[in-house]
């Protein structure tokens, strides 16, 4: 029904195509170097020794992570967002937090606490006199262990969709779903969950290609999945054009979790609700079963957030580590962030007003900036050194730290768009005839119409971009310039290192400083519900 | 008439430049107080000591020190990628492999200084001059000491044997360690003995490879295997850490050097460093070489490494005192590098993950 | 043909937020197999009394009941999916994944998978939805997507159907059509109706029964003729048409014959025809053609009115007109409201 201008002004495009150009540049340097230079003895070894292997394993992780993630979000989002129990409102943006949590610290933390040697186990052969051999328990180095870690980290995504798909946009067809007699479990399976399917298969989706790109915690746990198997290739043969090569399969993996969730996005339109309806009536719990629904929310938590934290301070404590050093890898931290988020929430903004108004000829960004985000940042690393290598400069200064903030525009630019488009969707389409009729046009329509518009939606999608190149790891051990270590950089040396109780305290402090905006995000996320009221 | 997307670029554009102006630069050579003598490193170790041992340098030659910390690969690539433009005028790895790898890539130049040749004997420097040792790892055996005795671990070869099934913990094979190790067999025993070694390995494994060797070395103390491979440092930080639990896992094991048969030695890795071909003063890199050789310079090195120093001496790391004695082996360490790759496909078909 | 359903009683309705009254004392019954309109400005409480009986939301006091049962008082609530409400909402609110048939069908799970099918079929027959059972949500007009919605809330036969603005969205064409369809089958199931618009030609036009809200109390209830003609107050009145003002004094003494008393006439556009023989002249200010109708603006000396009349030509401004009074469309309000 809604039909946008057709706007046809070559500036506009060619804008588009360059800042596309831009953001693919690095995974096409590095795709390009693959399919030339690679193909080596390593390749030929990897593919009759390692390929099968890698994949399968890499599938496992997958298909269990987003199991993990759906059987985790979906149920809290559905209950933070249809009934009241105790806490109610602190849970329901409290549950955004693990976001501020990297995958490889919860790897750190949990392999310690979970290890045969960490305190559970050994709590365990205490209270029972067994021996490490007597008894099975659950182990976090394996492919369950991190699909574990990386559920854990990732729900949150699924979780933010889920909850805004129950509370705004599908809450008339809940209410409608009632009317006609069901309730509970009846209306979750038959109106909420494939009403909510569109939003729920994006926040998936983005979960699995952060799943799909994640190095840290699998490497770290010792999982071989092609994640691993692109710097084993890299490291234990010394070619990094069969590292490259190997991205590809990885991209492909990734851009099939993207085809899949825009077409079955496509298959069902989407609703939209006039304000009447949005204000959910919720459910009040009996006391039993809210405190069980509460005890459900804290656990996922406890798992997620405060076990981890909580053991990566007393490791710090026990081994009395010196805070030394950690101003400037912090001041790094947040300048690289703050200056990722500046370009990448750019190019975001110029990608959705794009898009917006003219659909036709905004794909070619859409598909760059997917393959960013599908690209492992170790690909994204190499793509930046193949370029700076053409370039015949070195990595130093001012050129060093373009490059990063570049890489960091391509891997992250489609985080940042999410939020914009949901913002930008709840305008009314007539809005821009309108702008139009009273002659607001050009620049003038940006500043007054679609910044005030998209404001709400630009703040969520700075603070997501900023949390997420805080948390960014290899393509910053990569390219960063002399002297800009991160935390990130830091808590990888000594962790990689087997320095666990060194690495706690920049690990805590990426946690910390993620967590205000996560908190920020959180909140808003939390009032968009209320405020139609 | 839509002119808000190029104004938005330069927008986008002139705040990105106006951040960057405005961010502390450390880093930027081409400020002209760099005009005193500027020595830059690239090195693949992260240790808080390896700033004081800088500082040191600086007091003491007035040169300024410039350092670059990231993974051997990356280095390598970065320098790659830098060319002839590339600053760097050292590259340090903890590893002779790695070091080998950064020759074979043409990134190092050969060096024929007396004084280097005189301070680092052949067995730790490349054979034509292109890197040189500066510290000492030993891969070794960390063992329980309620199941095993001394005797049943004295060779690599007895690891394999079938008593020890069930009893070996070891991380995964795609870690330098492993197949630098692996890379010494091969050229001891043959590529038929070693990989036949390597399934005898895996056949006896307690679980599968996870973590890192300070894992393994827990795993020993908590019973879940009997004996561990393992480099020699991670033992020694348990034993000097400052946590409780960490010393008593030192504390239930016991350290034992296993050899690759008779005389041929035990197999000793190395950190070391290599002077770039785009070293402008070459000269100067050998200079801080040679300091890192002087016993201040070891030890700074290997004061929080736990590393062994390159020469046998009276220096004395805390942690290592029950460290036994062993020979090192003496084949030439290009070797870890040149077999290296041939050991990961070994390691590969054995099924060591 | 279809049972006959009882009717829902709404007595002493009272609703609050946060101390604000939003709902008063409201009581109203709605009949079987009629379209009760509820009209009032926004901000009067219609949207609160659809959500109480629909049991979105607790009363405070009062109650409400399906003949015999009750369904909401101050310490009983039966919730939303055990009340068989049907409910109609603005923007449809149609299942997004599933199609027409699906759709229409959801409610009905109580019925074997052939009668709910059988069910649906006739709904979907009655609604003049025949061609377009497996089509989704998505790819209906308008109004396809409206009547689908009824068709949806009244398959279960539910004991009450509840519509918000179910036709304001909807081009002026379609909603004629669409709402003659969709009210003549409402009428047919014999289910009391529930229509919340706040177009007053719609509820006059279309409904059995007009509710008039003001401030969270209902002002008047009663035949939309009735309501018109005879409305109990000036908020009513103005609530379903126009209302002009006029000074007794303005008038000549011998068109006074057969008027209210009051000093202040409140009257209806069509009570001024234009007459050749009409015993008041008037200027023109201005003139418009409103379709079938021509809207005139009047004046003479402080008097101005506005009248409608069938004209082939529109007057000039300037030109005088002879125009009479009908005291029938004189409004005589009670005086306490005047």
């Amino acid at each position: 029904m809604r039909q946008p201008p057709p706007l046809v002004l070559d500036r506009t495009i060619a804008l588009q195509i360059t800042l596309a150009g831009v953001i693919a540049l690095p995974v096409l340097a590095a795709i390009w170097f693959g399919v030339t230079a690679g193909g080596g003895s390593a390749w030929s070894h990897i593919v009759t020794n390692r390929l099968l292997p890698y994949t399968t394993i890499t599938l496992g992780v997958l298909c269990l992570t987003g199991l993990l993630v759906c059987l985790i979000a979906i149920p809290l989002a559905w209950l933070v967002s249809l009934y009241d129990f105790p806490l109610r409102g602190v849970m329901e943006w409290a549950l955004v937090l693990p976001l501020a949590m990297p995958g490889y610290v919860l790897a750190y933390a949990w392999a310690d606490l979970a290890g045969v040697a960490g305190p559970l186990q050994s709590g365990l052969r205490d209270l029972t006199g067994w021996s490490a051999r007597d008894y099975w328990f659950p182990d976090i180095f394996s492919l369950a262990g991190l699909a574990f870690i990386l559920g854990l980290t990732l729900y949150p995504y699924v979780y933010i969709t889920a909850r805004a798909a129950f509370t705004t946009q599908s809450l008339a067809t809940l209410e409608a779903g009632r009317c006609l007699g069901e309730s509970g479990l009846r209306l979750f399976w038959r109106v909420g969950l494939p009403a909510a399917r569109p939003a729920i298969l994006a926040g998936l989706s983005l979960a699995l290609m952060e799943a799909a790109a994640d190095f840290g915690a699998a490497d770290y746990l010792g999982i071989q999945t092609l994640g691993v198997g692109i710097v084993r290739a890299w490291s234990s043969f010394g070619e990094p054009a069969t590292a490259a090569r190997l991205a590809l399969i990885l991209i492909m993996i990734a851009f099939a979790f993207l085809l899949v969730s825009k077409l079955s996005a496509g298959a069902a339109g989407s609703q939209h609700t006039s304000y009447r309806w949005t204000t959910p009536s919720r459910k009040l719990l009996s006391t039993p079963s809210g405190l069980g629904v509460l005890g459900a929310c804290l656990l996922c938590l406890t798992l997620a957030f405060g076990l981890p934290v909580m053991r990566l301070i007393w490791l710090s404590l026990a081994n009395d580590v010196s805070p030394a050093q950690l101003w400037s890898p912090l001041s790094s931290s947040l300048i690289l962030a703050a200056l990722g988020t500046g370009l990448a929430f750019a190019c975001a903004l110029v990608l959705v007003l794009a898009s917006h108004y003219s659909r036709t000829t905004a794909w070619p960004m859409r598909l760059a900036s997917a393959a960013g985000y599908a690209a492992p940042g170790v690909v994204l690393g190499l793509g930046g050194l193949f370029l700076l290598r053409a370039s015949g400069q070195a990595l130093t200064g001012g050129l060093a730290l373009g490059l990063l903030v570049w890489i960091y525009a391509t891997r992250f630019t489609a985080a940042g768009t999410e939020p914009l488009m949901a913002a930008l969707s709840r305008a009314p389409a007539s809005l821009d005839q309108a702008a139009r009729s009273l002659g607001v046009t050009g620049s003038r329509r940006f500043w007054r119409v679609d910044l005030p518009l998209l404001a709400p939606g630009a703040l969520a999608g700075s603070l997501i971009l900023f949390v997420e190149i805080l948390k960014e790891l290899p393509a910053t051990l990569m390219l960063r310039p002399f002297g800009w270590d991160t935390l990130a950089v830091r808590a990888h040396a000594y962790a990689s290192d087997e320095r666990l109780a060194s690495a706690t305290l920049p690990a805590l402090l990426i946690t910390v400083s993620g967590l205000i905006p996560v908190i920020i995000l959180s909140r808003q996320i939390a009032r968009t519900g209320r405020r139609n009221k | 008439m839509t002119q808000f997307f190029p104004r938005l670029a330069l927008l986008a554009a002139l705040a990105l430049a106006g951040c960057t102006a405005q961010t502390p630069d450390p880093a930027n050579t081409d400020s002209p107080e760099a005009a005193a003598k500027t020595l830059t490193i690239y090195s693949a170790r992260h240790y808080d000591t390896d700033q004081v041992l800088y500082d040191a340098y600086e007091a003491q030659s007035g040169v300024a020190i410039e350092v670059r910390e990231a993974g051997a690969d990356q280095l390598l690539e970065t320098l790659r990628a830098e060319g002839s433009n590339s600053p760097a005028d050292l590259v340090i790895a903890s590893d002779a492999g790695a070091l080998w790898r950064f020759q074979q890539a043409g990134l190092t130049q050969g060096v024929e200084t007396d004084r280097l040749n005189a301070l680092v004997p052949d067995r730790y420097r490349s054979a034509d001059g292109h890197w040189f040792g500066l510290s000492r790892r030993v891969r070794l055996v960390a063992y329980d000491p309620e199941r095993f005795s001394a005797e049943d671990l004295q060779s690599w070869a007895k690891l394999a044997s079938p008593d020890k099934a069930g009893e070996i913990c070891v991380r995964s094979s795609s870690n330098i360690y492993n197949l630098s190790l692996m890379a010494e067999m091969i050229e001891r025993l043959g590529p038929d003995t070693a990989e036949a070694w390597a399934r005898g390995i895996v056949a006896n494994m307690a679980r599968n490879p996870q973590g890192g060797d300070t894992d393994q070395i827990r795993a020993v103390a908590a019973g879940q295997c009997g004996l561990a491979i393992v480099n020699h440092y991670y033992w020694a930080r348990l034993a000097d850490s400052a946590s409780a639990d960490d010393q008593s896992v030192a504390a239930r094991t016991a350290l034992l050097v296993p050899d690759f048969g008779d005389g041929m030695g035990a197999h000793v890795n190395l950190t070391g460093a290599a002077i770039t071909a785009t070293a402008d003063d070459v000269d100067a890199a050998a200079d801080f070489i040679v300091f890192l050789l002087s016993p201040e310079g070891q030890r700074l090195l290997t004061m929080e490494t736990k590393e062994l120093p390159l020469l046998d001496g009276p220096l004395q790391t805390a942690g290592l005192e029950r460290l036994p004695a062993f020979t090192a082996s003496d084949i030439p360490p290009d070797i870890l590098g040149e077999n290296q790759a041939a050991a990961q496909r070994l390691f590969d078909r054995a099924g060591w993950n | 043909m279809s049972p006959v359903h009882p009717p829902l009683l709404i007595a002493g309705l009272t609703k609050s937020y946060a101390s604000r009254a939003v709902l008063k004392d409201v009581t109203l019954s709605l009949q079987p197999g009629e379209v009760t309109a509820l009209v009032g400005p926004s901000g009067a409480g219609k949207t609160t009394l659809m959500r109480l009986i629909a049991g979105m939301e607790r009363v405070d006091q009062g109650s409400i009941q399906s003949g015999e049962t009750l369904l909401s008082a101050a310490d009983t609530h039966l919730p939303t999916e055990r009340r068989q409400i049907g409910l109609v909402f603005q923007d449809f609110a149609l299942f997004p994944h599933l199609n027409v048939r699906a759709n229409i069908m959801f409610g009905l799970a109580r019925l074997a998978k052939p009668e709910r099918r059988r069910v649906a079929d006739d709904w979907i027959d009655r609604l003049a939805l025949g061609d377009r059972a497996s089509a989704f949500p998505h790819q209906l007009s308008g109004g396809e997507q409206q009547r689908v919605a009824i068709a949806r809330a009244m398959a279960p036969d539910p004991r009450v159907l509840l519509m918000d603005e179910p036709f304001s969205g909807l081009d002026p064409e379609l909603r004629h059509t669409s709402r003659s369809i969709a009210l003549e089958a409402i009428r047919q199931a014999g289910i009391p109706a529930l229509l919340v618009t706040h177009d007053p030609v719609e509820a006059l036009a279309h409904a059995d029964t007009v509710a008039v809200m003001q401030h969270g109390r209902l002002i008047q209830v009663d035949a939309p003729d009735h309501l018109y003609m005879r409305p109990a107050s000036l908020a009513v009145a103005t609530a379903l048409g126009r209302v002009q003002t006029l000074h007794r004094s303005a008038l000549p003494e011998h068109m006074l014959a057969g008027l209210p008393a009051d000093e202040t006439l409140y009257l209806r556009p069509e009570a001024l025809t234009l007459d050749p023989a009409g015993g008041l002249t008037l200027r023109v200010i201005a003139a418009h053609r409103r379709g079938t109708l021509c809207e005139l603006t009047l004046a003479a000396g402080d008097l101005q009115v506005t009248c409608v009349a069938i004209l082939p030509a529109l007057p000039r401004a300037g030109d005088s007109m002879r125009v009479s009074l009908n005291p029938a469309y004189v409004l005589r309000l009670p005086r306490a409201d005047s």
